[in-house]
């Protein structure tokens, strides 16, 4: 129950910054809200067709023009029946909770009339399993159309009438609820007289402009490198109004978030996204302070990944015949106790005031705020002196009094595991977070200074994304690596995806620091097959499994990010949640842009 | 002597005291020349892109919650796991002599398809990795205007005052103008273009409307836009004659540079040229300075660096990729950049090619330009 208030007070701040009075329903008529302009830096949709879709460019457009099976609520960021916009009006599982029977809503329809149904998410399917076109979500099926094994847990998915699905899972598993939305339903009737069954044809026209559509705007206009245009769809049924209030959407694409920023304040965009270094800049700068804004709690976080393996020896976590194979420890972060040492060693508060200007949430397990398995009470303890103390523990002597030189190896666990020449050896490690970003660098350089003064020789450097940080994270040959994770939605607690051994791939699984905790597995497992799914239930173990990973620490947790989000003075229907910022915006009314 | 200075070592071969077929054989031969030139440019770029550290699909698919199983199989899919020699033939004549994974099973057999890629030596450049399959020749001709435009304008604003500059900063040679110009070309030499777009954007578009309109004048809005190629309406772009107002930053941004260079080395030619004969000839005859200067002098000295106007173009086409970014300009120097970035191998490919016939062409065309220009220079 504490923990229920405590994550409905963290909704309730994220939704009480909005400053300026939102007049709700007022909007002067159809398409007379005025153009809504936004900048975004994610670059050209690859494609507008969501079955060969996976980028965030391209997933903006579609997602405007196409329903989803199964809706995401703005409010809960959860799965809910009859959300705007998705098709499922209900949905049950059989009493095994392998058969999942999803019923449509019958008051939808294309833009050109032709009614909603289970044949267009069936045409989707069949074209996603075939294996002739490039989608990144066949992996949701446990077997291509052909029989090649695919990986997945969907064995069947089958529609006895118009407005029922039924999907066969291979076991009752939780997280696979989400995967039936994997795949986008398109109107089969326009799809299959282009393509019939010859689903690779697709590929050759992948910028193929959608005739038909159902979403709050259609009729893409596309200039390549330039801009993304669509017009209010008047016969959306699931308007907020009754009515698409703005005339037209329009994405410019804009180089960094600076000079998004810039043309932002100069007029020239109607909404911001606000980068985390200009946002004291909107609460304080008298200029800017009339322009209304929201503040939110992100849904991802930042964390430095720690290798738990040697990274001078990467071993996938299953050998080809299925059995685990056992990691050589990191010479250093192979010891639970130097990890812990690290999260004692590091002042996250003077961080997050000092280099975010505040902005950023606290954590200390692979959770966020908003979720509902968060638990507050798990917080690192900045303590340097008991940082020493776990490091002297772990056999990392300071051998000279001196404590701006390295510690040294006596015993330490890899002397002991491996090889009794490491004794002698110094505490350094390699600390690298992408290049590019200066909060990025400026983060890197505090936490090589805080781990310097507990004794270790923390080495760091920004370095670049593609030809250097990605390949050792992925190759596993790194100490320490910042990143972050965006946790999508629904958010949900299930850790699979990054600590099993199944994904602990060099070269290419996201299990990158190796790490393993049987007992973690074992109760994450418990969790995914919780019959109906109940939260409660599924919450109680997945308390243990944050516990775990806050004493194991394969990442050190940092925070997640405070967003904000401000929009035109005089913008009217701006309503955002914490899950979209941009819910509503069929209701919007944008004041003009400038165009000079 | 100017040939020896200002063409290439090949062309210095070949230019003597000669006629047309002189010129015509010179031609033919540096064609011939390009083809392996063109050959081996490609190998090394792609060995380049291969042995680079960094794989198309981690950076392509890096997000948990596509499958371990769905990673290797767009692994398979875009054949980056194959050997150099293989993606390179594949790359060159195509796979429709080869069966392809085609069920992405891990193994060829009867069961797969034969390829259908073409190869770069029938006409096809393959599919863009991270477009979808898109055709890299179609995404680089949808920016390939918006670049020549933007290019010709610097071009264009850049040598004419560069140029100007030059003969002004040296027919006042030692005088405050000089001295001015001197600075300005240190400045303009060593500002990184970045900064200077920013600072350009935020002073015409916020500082200068804001400070205007403290004394009565606008109302604040941006004077030029911040952004961008057209306005944001449908229809397509209008003409640029109406549209002129959105190339005057990144105009004035990237030709700050070229100006700076242009007007030293214009400079540096002239006052050597000053004080040739021809132009003692000249004032003796009683010509005005303008006469002499513009006429004369100007003529002469500007002929070495007509050879560098095509390999100019060429460079600001290369280094447009920073003026793109900062204003959204959407050309192909954003594209490529881009392509680099997300190890796109067919999009490097296809922008390496044309960048690199586009490279050898117009030295063959200055070598050409230079030998119309001097009559010192003759093909044999």
């Amino acid at each position: 129950m504490k923990k229920f208030i405590a994550l409905m007070l963290l909704l309730s701040l994220g939704i009480v910054l909005p400053l300026s009075a939102q007049d709700a329903d007022v909007a002067p008529g159809p398409g007379l809200g005025g153009m809504i302009i936004d900048g975004s830096t994610a670059g050209d949709p690859a494609t507008f067709n969501p079955l060969i879709g996976s980028d965030t460019a391209s997933s903006a457009v579609y997602g405007l023009l196409y329903p989803a099976i199964i809706g995401v609520s703005p409010f809960t960021g959860l799965e809910e029946p009859n959300v705007a916009g998705a098709m499922a009006s209900g949905w049950e599982y059989d009493e095994s909770g392998t058969v999942l029977t999803v019923y449509l809503r019958e008051d939808i329809a294309w833009n050109d009339g032709t009614p909603i149904t289970s044949a267009d998410y069936m045409w989707s399917v069949e074209a996603t399993r075939s294996g002739q076109i490039d989608s990144p979500r066949a992996g949701i099926f446990e077997t291509m159309a052909d029989g090649t094994p695919a990986g997945g847990k969907i064995v069947s998915i089958e529609a006895p009438d118009d407005y029922t699905v039924v999907v066969t899972f291979n076991e009752a598993d939780c997280i696979s609820f989400s995967d039936v939305n994997d795949v986008t339903p398109v109107p089969a009737h326009v799809f299959s007289e282009l393509y019939g069954d010859d689903y690779a044809a697709m590929m050759d026209e992948p910028r193929r402009i959608p005739t038909v559509s159902f979403g709050p705007f259609k009729d893409v206009e596309f200039s390549a490198g330039e801009r993304i245009s669509l017009l209010a769809d008047q016969a959306y049924p699931d308007s907020l109004l009754g009515f698409i209030s703005p005339a037209e959407s329009v994405t410019l694409q804009v180089a960094d978030e600076n000079v998004a920023t810039e043309r932002f304040i100069g007029g020239e965009f109607s909404i911001l996204g606000v980068p985390a270094t200009r946002q004291e800049e909107f609460r304080t700068d008298p200029d800017l302070l009339d322009y209304p804004r929201y503040e939110f709690t992100g849904n991802g976080f930042t964390f430095f990944g720690m290798n738990h393996a040697n990274p001078e020896n990467p071993q996938p976590g299953f050998d080809e015949e299925g059995n685990l194979v056992p990691q050589e420890p990191h010479p250093v972060l192979g010891d639970v106790l130097v990890r812990q040492a690290i999260s004692h060693a590091v002042d996250m508060d003077a961080l997050i005031e000092g280099i975010r200007d505040g902005n950023g949430f606290k954590v200390a397990t692979h959770t966020i705020p908003t979720s509902w398995v968060y638990n507050p009470e798990l917080q690192y303890e900045y303590n340097p002196h008991l940082a020493m103390e776990k490091l002297t523990q772990a056999g990392w002597i300071d051998h000279d009094d001196d404590p701006d030189t390295a510690r040294i190896c006596d015993d330490c666990l890899f002397a002991r595991e491996v090889s009794a020449d490491y004794n002698g050896s110094p505490l350094t490690l390699d600390l690298h977070v992408p290049a590019g970003s200066d909060i990025g660098e400026q983060m890197g350089l505090f936490f090589q200074a805080e781990m310097n003064k507990v004794g270790f020789d923390a080495i760091f450097e920004a370095i670049d994304w593609g030809s250097a940080f990605l390949p050792e994270l992925v190759g596993q040959t790194f100490d320490m690596n910042m990143l972050g994770w965006s946790l999508g939605l629904p958010v949900d607690p299930d850790i699979s995806a990054f600590y099993y051994p199944e994904v602990d791939v060099p070269g290419s699984g996201f299990n990158f620091g190796s790490y393993y905790s049987a007992e973690l597995i074992e109760l994450n497992d418990q969790a995914r097959v919780v019959p109906g799914c109940d939260t409660e239930t599924r919450a109680a173990l997945y308390e243990r499994v944050q516990e775990i990973l806050f004493n194991d620490m394969p990442y050190f947790y940092m925070y997640v990010s405070e967003s904000m989000t401000a929009v035109l003075p005089g913008t009217r229907n701006w309503n955002p949640t914490p899950f979209s910022r941009t819910y509503s915006q069929d209701a919007w009314v944008s004041p003009a842009v400038t165009t000079p | 002597m100017l040939s020896e200075t200002f063409c290439s070592p090949a062309a210095a071969y070949f230019i003597e005291a000669g006629d047309a077929t002189g010129m015509n054989k010179y031609i033919i031969r540096r064609l011939l020349q390009a083809i392996p030139t063109l050959f081996g440019i490609t190998i090394i770029v792609y060995a380049i892109i291969l042995l680079a550290p960094g794989n198309p699909v981690t950076i392509l698919a890096f997000d948990p919650t596509i499958r371990q199983d769905e990673r290797e199989r767009l692994a398979r899919s875009l054949g980056v796991n194959d050997p150099f020699y293989l993606q390179y033939l594949r790359w060159l004549i195509g796979d429709d002599w080869m069966r392809v994974d085609s069920n992405y099973d891990g193994r060829i057999d009867e069961r797969d398809a034969w390829g259908d890629n073409y190869g770069i030596l029938r006409g096809d450049f393959g599919a863009s990795f991270k477009f979808r399959g898109s055709n890299p020749l179609h995404l680089i001709g949808e920016r390939l205007g918006a670049t020549i435009e933007l290019n010709l304008a610097v071009l264009l604003f850049g040598l004419t005052n560069g140029i100007l500059i030059g003969v002004l900063a040296a027919v006042y040679r030692g005088r405050a103008f000089d001295r001015f110009t001197r600075v300005f070309a240190v400045i303009g030499d060593s500002v990184p273009a970045f900064w200077l777009g920013l600072l350009a954007i935020v002073t015409f578009g916020i500082i200068l409307p804001r400070f205007l309109q403290d004394y009565g004048i606008g109302q604040g809005r941006p004077l030029l836009p911040m952004g961008g190629r057209c306005p944001p309406i449908r229809g397509g772009c209008p003409p640029i004659f109406e549209r002129l107002h959105f190339m005057l930053l990144p105009t004035l941004v990237s030709s700050f540079g070229l100006i700076a260079v242009w007007s030293r080395l214009v400079r540096a030619s002239m006052l050597e040229t000053l004080s040739s004969d021809f132009i003692q000839t000249a004032r003796s005859k009683g010509l005005t300075n303008r006469q002499v200067w513009f006429r004369h002098a100007l003529r002469n000295a500007i002929i070495p660096f007509a050879v560098f106007l095509a390999p100019t173009f060429l460079g600001l086409i290369g280094g447009s990729v920073i003026i793109e970014r900062v204003f959204t300009w959407p050309g192909v120097g954003l594209l490529t950049f881009d392509a680099l970035v997300s190890r796109d191998h067919p999009m490097i490919m296809a922008s390496v090619l044309i960048g690199s016939f586009l490279g050898l062409m117009s030295w063959i065309l200055s070598d050409i330009l230079l030998a119309l220009l001097d009559p010192r220079v003759r093909f044999s």
